[in-house]
């Protein structure tokens, strides 16, 4: 009898087919709407029905000079194409007329986590991007650092509504 | 020769058995109870000894005045009902106390007195857990957000992510 070559869709469940990682220089920015691009990392998928499992983690930081302090936030961007948003990532409150603070400067840890199939297997440039909603001072990122993964198709878990992760 | 039967035993490790992901739609919430952020998903183990590992991101914003008194609010995994894992995400009790005097001498300069009101603070946040259900019943994941004392929390931008470990090799020690 002939043997079956063994193959990673015999062994049951999913494998990772690579792992790819690197870390961001901080950054720094003039605060307002243009999405600053912070770091990018590239993926070609060994296959497919491959899903790629991104997580990026960092610090985000604004300052508050006026009244209104201004909101941090990060998109998470694939060949040009927010995929995934966290808005308010970061915003150290709005002080009342009774007790303006200037130059005060407030961060929060910033985690994005995310699962595309590209159904393809093609060079994909992923890109972190920040920006505020305005407001005055300096955005600032720190320490960034992104992992992605490419996952062998294996099983996808369903839902009620039958969707899966975020198909392309 | 008997042929061996290849199961994911004899691969050295843990395997990904299954893997899922899902957005979660924006909550408001401003009561000291929980109550659920976005939609639940179902995942069936497919083996009853592995690992479920649950993540999610997401950003939470207090639009409360934050005066004098103690604000806090929470996120959990709830999975079948139960709290799996819960953290402080945002106010986590801070104060913003009272009064401030202060007292310059050298213009002979006293007391001035200011009231803290801040509001609208915002932070990211990140949940995850790893709990073995021990069986191959439907799990019903959860998100669930509480806010103490009551006042209005926005939690956004949510994305859990669920993945299936399978049991052996896996948190070895």
């Amino acid at each position: 009898m002939a043997l079956t070559k063994i193959t990673k869709h015999i062994v049951h469940g999913a494998t990772i087919v690579q792992v790819r990682y690197k870390d961001f220089a901080d950054g720094s920015w003039a605060t307002g709407g243009t999405e600053n691009s912070w770091g990018s990392i590239t993926i070609t998928p060994q296959y497919a029905d491959s899903t790629t499992d991104i997580m990026f983690s960092g610090v985000l930081s604004t300052e508050h000079h006026e009244t209104t302090s201004p909101m941090g936030s990060a998109f998470l961007d694939i060949d040009g194409t927010n995929e995934y948003t966290i808005t308010h990532v970061t915003r150290q409150g709005n002080m009342s007329f009774s007790y303006e603070q200037y130059g005060n400067r407030n961060g929060s840890s910033l985690v994005m986590s995310h699962r595309v199939r590209f159904g393809d297997t093609n060079l994909h440039t992923i890109t972190i991007q920040v920006n505020t909603d305005g407001g005055s001072g300096t955005l600032r990122a720190y320490d960034g650092f992104i992992l992605v993964k490419e996952i062998a198709g294996g099983i996808l878990g369903a839902n009620a509504t039958n969707t899966f992760v975020t198909n392309r | 020769m008997a042929l061996t039967k290849v199961t994911k035993h004899i691969i050295y490790g843990s395997t990904l058995i299954g893997h899922y992901g899902h957005d979660l739609t924006d909550k408001s919430h401003g009561a000291a109870s929980w109550a659920d952020w976005g939609e639940s998903a179902t995942y069936t183990p497919q083996y009853a000894d592995s690992n479920i590992e649950v993540t999610c991101t997401g950003s939470a914003n207090d639009t409360a005045n934050t005066s004098t008194g103690k604000n806090s609010s929470r996120a959990a995994i709830y999975i079948n009902g139960s709290e799996q894992y819960s953290q402080y995400v945002i106010g986590v009790g801070a104060t913003f106390q009272g009064t401030t005097f202060y007292h310059n001498p050298a213009y002979n300069q006293f007391n001035a007195r200011q009231e803290f009101h801040a509001s609208n603070f915002s932070t990211s946040l990140y949940l995850n857990c790893v709990y073995l259900p021990g069986n191959t019943n439907a799990q019903v994941v959860q998100m669930k957000v509480y806010s103490d004392p009551s006042h209005n929390i926005n939690y956004r931008d949510g994305y859990v992510t669920i993945t299936e470990l399978s049991g052996p090799g896996h948190n070895l020690t």
